[in-house]
C-alpha cells in the first residue's frame, strides 16, 4: 500500500514548487532587508561581533 | 562556573563570568598536530603515485589505503579540531556566556580525538566501508554520532544561557552546520553489520551512490564549507576592528546557501545510470550556488575595505584574504565543472583533484592557520614569535597551491582529451592505459613538490605557533561582564528576521527544514520509484567466493583508483564495453563507482581477461601492463582466504531480500571454497608457480571476473 503510494506520486513536481517557493521568499528577503530606514538598525547587529565582554585587564579574548 | 553579580551605575546587575579558554586551546594545539599529521600523508600518497616503490610494499602503506586516511585526517582532524577551536571561541564571546558544560567540552575533545587515533588504526588495516569521506566501520560511526551530539548539547546549552539576545551571524553558520552534519552522517551511515568491523549499506547500487553524494558533497558544504563561512564572519571583522561589510547580505548569503547546497550532490554523478532527472536537478542547483557563494566571498573581501594596507604586514590577514579568494575560485569552479559538457571531461580526472584541493588548501587550511596566528597569542598572552616566518609560512603556502592546482588542471584536461580521442580511422589513439602516464607523471611530480611546500610551510607555521606558546603562558580563563538577556523584543520591531535571530530554536527548526527540504525532494523519489532502477533479469547476486573477493577489492581501497561505471560515450563503450545501466548495482553495497581514474574502469574487466593474466597482473602490475603505477599485491598471495564470516554475510544480503537459495546460504563456506578450487585449478594448468585455492586471490580473481558480465544477457523492461 505505502510503497504504491510513493510510487505513484508525482515526486518530480515537488522540486519545481520548492523553487518557485524559494524564488518568492528569497525576493521576499531581498526587499525586506532592504527597505528605508533598516540600515542602522542592521549595522547595529553587525558590531555585536566587535564586543567580547572582556573586562579591562583581562582583554585578550 | 564563576558568576558574580556587580550592579551598573544605573543600577542594572551586570554579571562577571570566565569564558572557557582552556578548551579552545586544546583544540588550537590537536589542529597543529592533525595538520602536520594529515597533510604529511598527501605528500606520501602524492610521492607513491610517481613511483609505487614509495608504499615499500606494504599493503599498509599503499595508496588505496592511504588515501582515505589522508581525507579523513584533513578533513576532520585538522579542520574538524579548527572548526571546534573556532566555534568554541565565538560562540562564548557572541554569547557572552562560558560555554555550557566543562565536562562535556572534554569529553568532546577527548572522543574526537580517540576517533581520529581509531581511523588512524583501522583504515590502515584495512577496516573500510568504502564510501568517501565516510570510510569508518559502523563502531567508529556510532561513536562519531555521540561526540557531535555532546557538541551540539553544549553548543545549543551556551545559546540557551547567552546574555545576548541578538545571535550574530556566526552562530546561524554554526547552527546550520551542525544540525545538518548529524543529518547527513546518520543516513549515510545506515548499515547492517556482520561482525565488529565489517557492516553493508542498508542502501545498494545507484541508490547508494546517490545517498553517499548526497553525504559526500554536503560534507564539503557543511563540514567544509559553512562552519569556516561562520568563523570568517567572526574573526575577519575582529582581525580588523571593523564590523562585517554587509550585515543584509549576509542573511541573504546564509539562507540562500543552506537551502541550495543540499541538492548539489547529484552532480558527483552525471552521465552515471543514476536517473537523468537527478543529474539535472543537481546540475541546475549547482550552478545557481554561484550567487550565494560569491555573496558570501564578496561580503568577506568588502569587509576588509579601509584595512587593505595592512594586508602588506600582517599575516593574519594576509591568510585571510588568500582564504576568501581560493573560497571564491573553488566556488566559481565547482559550477562550472558541475555543467554536463563540462564535466563529461573533467570528471574522474585529476582536474576534481586539484579543485578540491584548492578549497582545502586554499580556503580551509588558510582560513586555519590566518585564525591560529590571530588566536594563539590571545589565548597564550604573547606575541607573535616571528612575523617573517609567518610570511614564509604564507609564501610557501600560496607557490605550493599554485604548483599544486595548475599542474591537476593540466593533468586533468590532458586525461580527459586523451581518453576521448580518436585518429583518422575512428580507433582510440591512446588504447592501452599506460599509453597515457608518460604525460602524466610530470605533473604528478610537480604535485608532489607542491604539496613538499605547503606542508614545509606548515612546519614553518606550526614552529612559529610552538615558540610563540612558548614564550607566552596559559593564562586563566578570559574574565568578562556583561548585563544579564534582556526580555524579548516585541515581535514587530526589526522584522520576522530580527525576530527569529534571538530565537534559537526557531531559528534551528526553520534552517532544519530549509536542508531537509532539498534531501528529502532528491532522495525519496529515488529511493521509491521503481522505474529508476529497471530490473534487468540476468542480474543474480554474487557468489559467496565472489562476495568475499569484492570485501577484498573494498579493503584494499581498489575504488579510490578504479571507477566501475562506463558513461554513454562512444569513447568510452569503445575502451571498456557497453555502459553501466542502474540494474547492474542492485547487488553492490557498498556501490563502487569511485571518483577518480588513475588506472582504467573495471565495469565490464569480467571475461576480458584469463584468470592467470589476473594473478600476474596482482603479483606484479608491471608484467601485463608495462609502466604501470599499481602497486603489488603480494600478500593476497600469502594470505590465507577467511571464510568465518561468508554466512553471515551472505544472510546479510538476504536480509536485503537478495534471492539467495536456502542451500546457499546453509553452505555458503563450503560453495565458495569450490569456485576457489575450480579458479586454482585453472591458474595451476595455466602455469601458475602456487597452489592459490585457499589465499585471498582466489576470490578477488572470482569477483574482478564476474564484474559486469551480467547485464551482457539481456535487459527486462
Amino acid at each position: 500500500m505505502m510503497s504504491q503510494v510513493l510510487s505513484q506520486t508525482q515526486w518530480l513536481v515537488f522540486p519545481l514548487v520548492t523553487v518557485v517557493m524559494f524564488t518568492l521568499l528569497f525576493t521576499s528577503t531581498l526587499v525586506w532587508i532592504f527597505r528605508r530606514g533598516a540600515r542602522e538598525e542592521y549595522r547595529r547587529r553587525s558590531l555585536s561581533a566587535l564586543d567580547d565582554g572582556a573586562v579591562q585587564g583581562d582583554r585578550h579574548g | 562556573m564563576t558568576v558574580e553579580a556587580a550592579p551598573l551605575a544605573d543600577g542594572v546587575g551586570v554579571e562577571r563570568f570566565r569564558y572557557d579558554d582552556a578548551i579552545v586551546r586544546k583544540f588550537v594545539a590537536a589542529t597543529m598536530f592533525w595538520g602536520v599529521v594529515g597533510m604529511l600523508l598527501g605528500v606520501i600518497i602524492a610521492f607513491e603515485l610517481v613511483s609505487e616503490k614509495v608504499g615499500l610494499g606494504l599493503p599498509q602503506l599503499a595508496f588505496g589505503r592511504l588515501r582515505p586516511l589522508h581525507t579523513n585526517a584533513v578533513i576532520f582532524a585538522f579542520v574538524g579540531n579548527a572548526i571546534f577551536a573556532g566555534s568554541y571561541y565565538a560562540t562564548q564571546r557572541l554569547c557572552k556566556a562560558r560555554l555550557y558544560s566543562d565536562k562535556l567540552s572534554a569529553i568532546h575533545f577527548w572522543g574526537w580525538q580517540l576517533i581520529i587515533v581509531a581511523a588512524a588504526i583501522t583504515l590502515p588495516l584495512g577496516y573500510t566501508t568504502s564510501k568517501e569521506y565516510a570510510e569508518l566501520e559502523w563502531p567508529i560511526d556510532v561513536a562519531i554520532a555521540v561526540v557531535w551530539v555532546i557538541y551540539a548539547v553544549n553548543f545549543f546549552g551556551t545559546l540557551a544561557r547567552r546574555r545576548e539576545r541578538h545571535l550574530y551571524v556566526a552562530l546561524w553558520f554554526f547552527i546550520g552546520s551542525i544540525v545538518t552534519v548529524a543529518l547527513l552522517h546518520i543516513v549515510n551511515s545506515l548499515a547492517l553489520p556482520v561482525s565488529m568491523f565489517k557492516s553493508y549499506s542498508v542502501f545498494a547500487g545507484i541508490q547508494d551512490g546517490l545517498v553517499q553524494w548526497w553525504y559526500g558533497h554536503n560534507a564539503v558544504a557543511f563540514f567544509l564549507t559553512t562552519p569556516f563561512l561562520g568563523l570568517m564572519y567572526y574573526f575577519v571583522p575582529k582581525a580588523i576592528e571593523r564590523p562585517v561589510y554587509s550585515y543584509r547580505l549576509s542573511i541573504i548569503h546564509f539562507w540562500s546557501l543552506i537551502f541550495l547546497y543540499i541538492w548539489a550532490g547529484p552532480h558527483h554523478l552525471l552521465y552515471t545510470a543514476l536517473p537523468n532527472w537527478a543529474q539535472t536537478l543537481g546540475m541546475v542547483f549547482s550552478i545557481m550556488l554561484l550567487a550565494p557563494s560569491w555573496g558570501g566571498m564578496i561580503n568577506g573581501l568588502l569587509t576588509m575595505r579601509g584595512a587593505w594596507d595592512r594586508v602588506r604586514t600582517d599575516p593574519v590577514l594576509k591568510f585571510f584574504v588568500a582564504a576568501i579568494t581560493f573560497y571564491g575560485m573553488a566556488t566559481f569552479e565547482g559550477p562550472m565543472l558541475s555543467i554536463k559538457s563540462v564535466n563529461a571531461l573533467s570528471h574522474y580526472t585529476n582536474w576534481t583533484v586539484g579543485h578540491v584541493h584548492s578549497g582545502a588548501l586554499g580556503w580551509n587550511g588558510f582560513l586555519t592557520f590566518g585564525m591560529l596566528y590571530w588566536l594563539v597569542p590571545r589565548l597564550w598572552k604573547a606575541e607573535l614569535y616571528s612575523t617573517k616566518l609567518a610570511t614564509a609560512h604564507f609564501w610557501l603556502g600560496v607557490t605550493g597551491i599554485g604548483m599544486y592546482a595548475i599542474s591537476m588542471w593540466i593533468s586533468g584536461v590532458s586525461e580527459g582529451l586523451m581518453w576521448r580521442e580518436f585518429d583518422a580511422d575512428g580507433r582510440l589513439v591512446y588504447r592501452a592505459w599506460t599509453d597515457m602516464l608518460p604525460a602524466l607523471v610530470p605533473t604528478y611530480w610537480v604535485r608532489a613538490i607542491g604539496g613538499t611546500m605547503y606542508l614545509i610551510g606548515t612546519l614553518i607555521g606550526v614552529y612559529t605557533l610552538v615558540k610563540t606558546i612558548r614564550s607566552g603562558h596559559a593564562a586563566a580563563d578570559t574574565e568578562a561582564q556583561a548585563a544579564p538577556m534582556p526580555p524579548e523584543a516585541p515581535r514587530t520591531k526589526g522584522g520576522w528576521h530580527h525576530f527569529i535571530e534571538g530565537r534559537p530554536l526557531r531559528f534551528t527548526v526553520y534552517s532544519t527544514i530549509a536542508v531537509a527540504i532539498g534531501g528529502a525532494f532528491e532522495i525519496i523519489p529515488s529511493l521509491a520509484i521503481e522505474s529508476n532502477v529497471p530490473t534487468i533479469a540476468a542480474v543474480k547476486p554474487y557468489t559467496p567466493l565472489e562476495l568475499e573477493g569484492r570485501d577484498l577489492y573494498v579493503r584494499e581501497g581498489c575504488y579510490t583508483c578504479h571507477s566501475q561505471m562506463v558513461r554513454p560515450f562512444r569513447s568510452e563503450t569503445e575502451r571498456y564495453g557497453d555502459y553501466s545501466k542502474a540494474g547492474e548495482f542492485v547487488y553492490d553495497r557498498p556501490f563502487q563507482f569511485g571518483s577518480r581514474r588513475i588506472g582504467p574502469d573495471l565495469h565490464r574487466v569480467g571475461g576480458k581477461y584469463p584468470n592467470m593474466w589476473h594473478y600476474n597482473h596482482m603479483l606484479d602490475p608491471r608484467s601485463t601492463s608495462e609502466g604501470s603505477m599499481m602497486p603489488r599485491y603480494e600478500h593476497l598471495f600469502d594470505d590465507e582466504l577467511d571464510l568465518s564470516l561468508t554466512s553471515a554475510k551472505v544472510k546479510a544480503f538476504k536480509t536485503f531480500h537478495a534471492p539467495y537459495t536456502d542451500e546457499e546460504m546453509a553452505r555458503a563456506p563450503e560453495l565458495a571454497r569450490a569456485q576457489a578450487a575450480t579458479i586454482a585449478d585453472d591458474l595451476l594448468k595455466n602455469g601458475a608457480p602456487k597452489d592459490v585455492r585457499d589465499k585471498e586471490i582466489v576470490a578477488l580473481i572470482a569477483y574482478l571476473q564476474r564484474l559486469g558480465t551480467d547485464a551482457t544477457q539481456g535487459a527486462k523492461p
